[in-house]
């Protein structure tokens, strides 16, 4: 993620910096707020980490500009000495994620972003689910249904078949799924993956009455093809 | 909004719901890991939050079973006693959302709060209207229009509409439809509810062709999602 920090402490800044790097992050630092508004690249920031108290504008200031004028929705956190409730309150209610008092500690901090960032996502996906035929996708809920009928998935059978339908038609090795999937090597997996293959065919009635036909491939791994039949049936 | 807490100190229990209430949240109270989880299991709420030790499941297990099994997204916020980074971290990123130590301040538990149910229903207003495909619902003088036609409706309708509209692509159980539209004092039978869907679902023509879908989820409730609408549904 690209990380836009705004600390007028330069030690601190380079700490932060340098956890933030180490954990695969870019990471700009400003050491006061007007650079880091007429910074060229302030839409493509990620998450905001904001000090209240800075020479000129405080990050207060630049919350509010965030919210009332520029219409900057990626999530802030507030980094601050400030450790009074009506501070909390007022950055938390000028629209901030999230409010940390020095002094900062290194995993809570890399934990938190993790967590507002997962919390915007989940929230951006809400409603666009994927429809493949009879078949319905819902990543906000995680729930699958074919035809209007709900059928109880376990969040990596989600994926897996959600992963399947994106690549309808194509030979898709064990190697892929266990890497996309699982983020694991396949050589980890043994029959996990044909178990979980077999259980979501299962699940959700992959067969050609619903539209589609879930095929091994001998020593390579598994196509999901469309099959144009008549009309759907719910399972 | 619907709160389920899980706290097994009723004075603190008590003093939580008390503030929670005063600022218009309804919070259900529960002092058992497991009496969370089952009344979990068939209702919905709109924010959990929970403390760590607490008799027979601890709040940590109550967030793995909340995050692996059921309303994957639901936001939770863990308060606890425990303040150690190792905590803090393993709860955050076991999908804990926000993480408060105790003693917990009044004001900066409702700003997080706030602040967490922000993200997921960034457009919760009392005056701006809701538009929703042909759907438009005037808050201020309480009018339903489809497609500019007002639909005649009691008062009960229209609380219902306005109640599934915001929640649009959520899973909503029974309970949460009957407290949110009758008041949680009133002991409404789950069948009132189902007529009352219903009646909604005729009146405003609710289905694909409007671009949503009511779907009935079998022993718990109801869900109103966004579909697309089919190329030739115009023609």
């Amino acid at each position: 993620m690209f990380i836009a920090i705004l600390e007028d402490d330069p030690e601190v800044g380079a700490v932060m910096e340098k956890w933030l790097q180490d954990a695969g992050h870019n990471v700009a630092v400003f050491a006061t707020g007007a650079p880091l508004l007429a910074y060229k690249s302030l839409r493509e920031i990620d998450i905001f980490l904001l000090d209240w108290v800075v020479p000129g504008m405080t990050g207060f200031d630049v919350l509010k500009l965030f919210k009332t004028q520029l219409h900057i929705v990626a999530p802030v956190l507030f980094l601050t000495i400030r450790d009074a409730e009506i501070d909390v309150v007022s950055a938390l209610d000028a629209g901030a994620d999230d409010y940390l008092v020095k002094p900062i500690r290194h995993q809570e901090l890399l934990a938190r972003i993790n967590a507002v960032t997962r919390r915007v996502q989940d929230a951006s996906i809400g409603i666009s689910e994927e429809v493949f035929g009879a078949f319905r996708f819902d990543p906000s809920g995680r729930q699958a249904y074919c035809g209007d009928v709900i059928v109880e998935l376990t969040s990596i059978e989600f994926e897996l078949a959600l992963f399947l339908f994106k690549n309808a038609g194509k030979l898709i090795s064990r190697e892929v799924i266990a890497n996309v999937v699982w983020g694991r090597p396949v050589s980890e997996l043994s029959r996990t993956i044909d178990t979980h293959v077999s259980r979501i065919r299962k699940k959700l009635n992959l067969a050609p009455e619903n539209g589609y036909r879930l095929q091994p491939v001998y020593n390579a791994g598994y196509r999901l093809e469309q099959v144009l039949a008549g009309p759907f049936h719910a399972a | 909004m619907r709160i389920a807490l899980l706290e097994d100190d009723v004075v603190v229990g008590a003093a939580m719901q008390h503030w929670l209430e005063a600022a218009g949240h309804t919070v259900h109270n529960f002092t058992s890991g497991k009496t969370i989880v089952r009344e979990a299991a068939r209702e919905s709420f709109d924010l959990f939050m929970l403390d760590w030790h607490v008799p027979d499941m601890s709040g940590r297990e109550v967030l793995s079973w909340l995050r692996e099994k059921q309303q994957s997204t639901v936001p939770i916020l863990f308060a606890t006693s425990r303040d150690s980074e190792e905590d803090i971290v393993a709860a955050l990123q076991a999908g804990a959302d926000d993480y408060m130590v105790k003693p917990i301040r009044r004001l900066e538990l409702l700003a997080r709060v706030d602040s967490l149910l922000r993200r997921i229903r960034p457009k919760v207003s009392e005056v701006e209207p809701i538009s929703i495909g042909p759907y438009l619902i005037n808050l201020v003088d309480r009018v339903v229009t489809v497609s500019g036609e007002p639909i005649e409706m009691t008062d009960k309708e229209y609380d219902l509409t306005v109640f599934l509209f915001r929640n649009i692509g959520r899973l909503t159980s029974r309970g949460h439809i009957s407290e949110s539209v009758w008041g949680r004092s009133t002991d409404v039978q789950s069948r009132t509810v189902d007529t009352h869907v219903s009646r909604v679902r005729k009146k405003l023509e609710l289905g694909p062709a409007r671009g949503v879908r009511l779907t009935p989820v079998y022993n718990f409730g109801y869900r109103l999602e966004k579909v697309s609408v089919p190329d030739d549904a115009a023609a």
